[in-house]
């Protein structure tokens, strides 16, 4: 196990993209298929929204990180500390080619840091203002507008049969436009301080891209169990509870 | 010449107006059919929508219904032989052909009974009806000013 500078290391917010579209080789970047599996997904299925979303977040958090011979925007290059949990200390990465490294717990023995506990335990002010508790807020989203004006001539195209209603008066002219819905991890207001403790833990700032589609779905609320919505169906504000593993 | 020239444009006004004016029917039955109040109850399902759309979509939806009043419009300027109604023709034409609504409505009313239909060739046909209805507009407003 070599260790790597931070200046080969793709800072979270552009390994996203990367690995986003390696998804479709898996096979173009070192390791990938290993964070596909574990984040429960296999080579077939990481291309549903929900497979691929778990997929991004681990990257979007820094669990798995990156490692190329030219990043766009290394991690030594922090200059913000966005990426202050991360570039606290040296570590041990991966293998030599382009690859997505995961922080095992070996890896921390030898190349010392990255953790949670390992972070929250060293009395380092800076890196406990930037990680912790808290909830996933709306921040952002962004839809796809050319795409989703395609898809919408060409639902038009089929609904020309609908008798007395007007384009655009029925969630089906919408179906499959497409957005992304962008989630920022914020810290807990001061009346939720009691979600803390078994809150999940995040460097503040870190976002999350969650891809929508406009379906008719289920929807216990309605009479005819069914609506138009985007899904996966996601709340505003998201209060994510910690796992074992975190 | 300028006689003949009027009867043509009382014929070609009337058609384009006569056709308007049974887009507007059709969709009014259809929706009375189905238990609607034609136009309002579409108008409160759009608004329903509207808050799940990105900014391209709502403006989709803002021009389907600038389309749809100026529908009204045209049919009563044909209907009624004012010269402005080519204006507002010619102004409703880009729209015709994004949103897919024929000039000559009839191909809306004749799909109905084909349930099979093939959305190309429906597209081509809305092309082809926009053409004549422009070239007819035009060549009136030429052979007038020739005349």
């Amino acid at each position: 196990m070599s260790a790597f500078s931070l200046a080969r290391i793709e800072s979270p917010f552009f390994a996203l993209s990367d690995v986003e579209r390696s998804l479709f080789y898996p096979m173009e970047i070192d390791g990938l298929i290993d964070l596909i599996s574990e984040s429960g997904s296999s080579i077939e299925q990481c291309l549903y929204e929900q497979d691929k979303a778990r997929i991004l977040e681990a990257v979007s958090r820094g669990d798995w990180l990156l490692v190329t011979n030219s990043p766009f925007s290394p991690l030594s290059q922090d200059t913000f500390g966005i990426y202050a949990h991360l570039t606290g200390k040296s570590f041990s990465l991966g293998t030599p080619a382009r690859s997505p490294a995961k922080l095992t717990n070996d890896e921390l023995k030898q190349g010392e840091p990255l953790t949670m506990a390992n972070i929250m335990g060293r009395d380092n002010r800076k890196a406990s203002t930037q990680f912790g508790a808290g909830k996933w807020v709306k921040k952002e989203i962004d839809y796809d507008g050319i795409r989703n004006t395609l898809a919408v001539l060409i639902n038009r195209s089929g609904s020309l049969i609908d008798e007395g209603r007007l384009i655009f008066s029925d969630g089906k002219d919408f179906t499959n436009t497409t957005r992304t819905l962008i989630q920022e991890w914020v810290p807990l207001a001061n009346d939720e301080l009691s979600y803390e403790t078994g809150s999940a833990m995040h460097a503040y700032g870190s976002l999350r891209r969650i891809k929508q589609r406009f379906q008719e779905s289920e929807d216990e609320w309605r009479e005819t169990g069914k609506s138009w919505h985007w899904v996966p169906a996601t709340a505003d504000t998201v209060y994510e509870r910690r796992t074992d593993e975190q | 010449m300028k006689v003949e020239n009027s009867d043509c444009k009382s014929v070609v006004w009337f058609v384009w107006g006569g056709l308007d004016a049974l887009y507007l029917v059709w969709y009014v039955l259809g929706s009375l059919r189905h238990k609607k109040i034609p136009y309002l109850t579409d108008l409160e399902n759009t608004l329903a929508l509207l808050g799940e759309l990105g900014s391209a979509q709502v403006a989709m939806v803002a021009l389907s219904w600038v389309l749809q009043l100026s529908i009204f419009v045209s049919c009563f300027l044909f209907l009624t032989r004012r010269d402005a109604a080519r204006w507002v023709a010619y102004s409703q034409l880009p729209l015709r052909l994004f949103f897919i609504v024929p000039s000559v409505s009839v191909l809306l009313v004749g799909v109905q009974f084909f349930p099979g239909y093939s959305p190309l060739l429906m597209i081509v046909l809305v092309v082809v009806s926009e053409v004549i209805k422009f070239w007819s507009l035009r060549k009136l407003n030429v052979r007038h000013v020739a005349g």
